[in-house]
């Protein structure tokens, strides 16, 4: 490397990489040439004197800076505003009450559940064989025979037995424990269906937030 | 979290999570802006400045791409834009001495020219950088403050990379060349950061 080329890459220099070749050459000049290291003691003086230019920035005002820019955002759309607390203790709440709910409706079915299988011998032998063997329950007829209700008849009263109405909806009703089953059943569904769809908006919220 | 993830969840609504996006660059930008302003003795303006920038830069979250260039190139493009369009809005005013162009400084009485004190030695520098042309004066902070590399530079500027190299190349010229008058005379001690090098 010749002096002209030495003074081109002056300016240059430090934005080579450490191990650049033409900044090794050049500082291989600038150690046999008096005259270049002279010169280029101004740049390099420079060059510190340029770095040690304090940075006239605190935290304080880059903290400013952050708020201003949220308050600004945030009146503008109010609606926006972090609610992240109160949603979290709203979810808390509404987490205790459904496990409540989820036990009570536990309770329920599990006494229903007994109940049924307390009354379950009930169930005429001719009925059972004839669901179990043909898989396909019989429609019921009115005046029929009550061997055409199906699985869900029982003798409990006898009083609706061969009625009119259709007999799944009769032997559905309150009075019956499958009735209370389905009922529980459904009710714990939904409750951790809708446990987990806040879990899960919950949980994005916090990752959001930890990043 | 990656910026681009912060990014998408923001556009998703997570509006809180800008906060954040924000603090990763907060000190940068708003660093950036006084440096540009301070040639202009508009410092006191850089937090305003800097939080109008941000804010842009939310307006536009929308349009802003990832191919294009990195977030904090295009947050610097646009913190250059805000401090060029209030300076032009300043200038319009009234109009300063010194409106682009090198103004060498003139050695002073109370600064004799092998014993300027090394903070006053920064001073000088600070006003050797302050009288830059505009585009020198934002190349050399991005390139010295930030450490931004050429293509950075390149993109925030709107220039080419060969450009930069020239505007760099020109603002150190001429950073050295107001210098000089204070430091060609024989060094008594040798700076240990020069000695380190
Ligand atoms: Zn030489």
């Amino acid at each position: 490397m010749n002096c002209n080329e030495a003074q081109e890459l002056f300016a240059l220099v430090w934005d080579l990489p450490e191990a650049h070749p033409q900044r090794i050459a050049f500082h291989a000049h600038l150690a046999d040439c008096e005259d270049c290291s002279q010169q280029f003691e101004v740049w390099e003086e420079a060059q510190i004197l340029l770095h040690s230019i304090p940075v006239p920035v605190t935290e304080q005002q880059a903290e400013r800076v952050n708020r201003n820019v949220m308050d600004r955002i945030y009146a503008e759309s109010p609606w926006l505003l972090p609610e992240e607390a109160k949603v979290n203790r709203f979810s808390a709440v509404i987490r205790k009450h459904m496990s409540l709910w989820i036990a009570a409706f536990l309770a329920i079915f599990l006494c229903s559940f007994l109940y049924m299988a307390m009354f379950k011998p009930d169930v005429t032998e001719a009925e059972q064989t004839s669901v179990v063997s043909t898989g396909i329950l019989e429609t019921g007829v009115a005046g029929s025979e009550p061997t055409s209700s199906g699985l869900y008849k029982y003798n409990m009263t006898g009083a609706d037995r061969g009625s009119i109405i259709e007999p799944f909806v009769v032997s559905m009703g309150p009075a019956y424990p499958q009735y209370w089953m389905a009922l529980s059943l459904l009710a714990i569904g939904m409750a951790l269906f809708s446990l987990g769809r806040m879990h899960r908006s919950t949980n994005k919220r916090k990752q959001g937030a930890r990043a | 979290m990656t910026d681009s993830q912060l990014i998408r969840e923001i556009k998703e609504g997570n509006l809180e999570l800008y906060s954040e996006l924000m603090s990763r660059y907060q000190r940068k930008i708003l660093a950036f802006v006084y440096h540009m302003l301070k040639s202009s003795n508009m410092e006191l303006l850089a937090e305003d400045l800097c939080s109008e920038t941000f804010y842009k830069a939310f307006r536009s979250l929308h349009s802003f791409r990832e191919v294009d260039a990195s977030f904090s190139t295009w947050l610097y493009t646009i913190a250059r834009n805000t401090v060029l369009s209030e300076l032009r809005k300043q200038r319009s005013g009234s109009v300063p001495l010194e409106e682009s162009g090198i103004v060498p400084i003139a050695p002073s009485e109370n600064a004799p020219e092998y014993a300027v004190l090394r903070s006053e030695r920064v001073m000088l520098v600070r006003d050797a950088i302050n009288n830059l042309p505009e585009k020198q004066r934002s190349a050399i902070i991005l390139r010295e403050y930030d450490q931004l590399d050429y293509q950075e530079i390149a993109n925030i500027l709107g220039q080419s990379v060969s450009s930069v190299k020239s505007l760099l190349f020109r603002a150190r010229s001429s950073v050295k060349t107001q210098l000089e008058p204070y430091f060609f005379e024989p060094v008594y001690e040798p700076y240990e950061g020069m000695k380190n090098r």
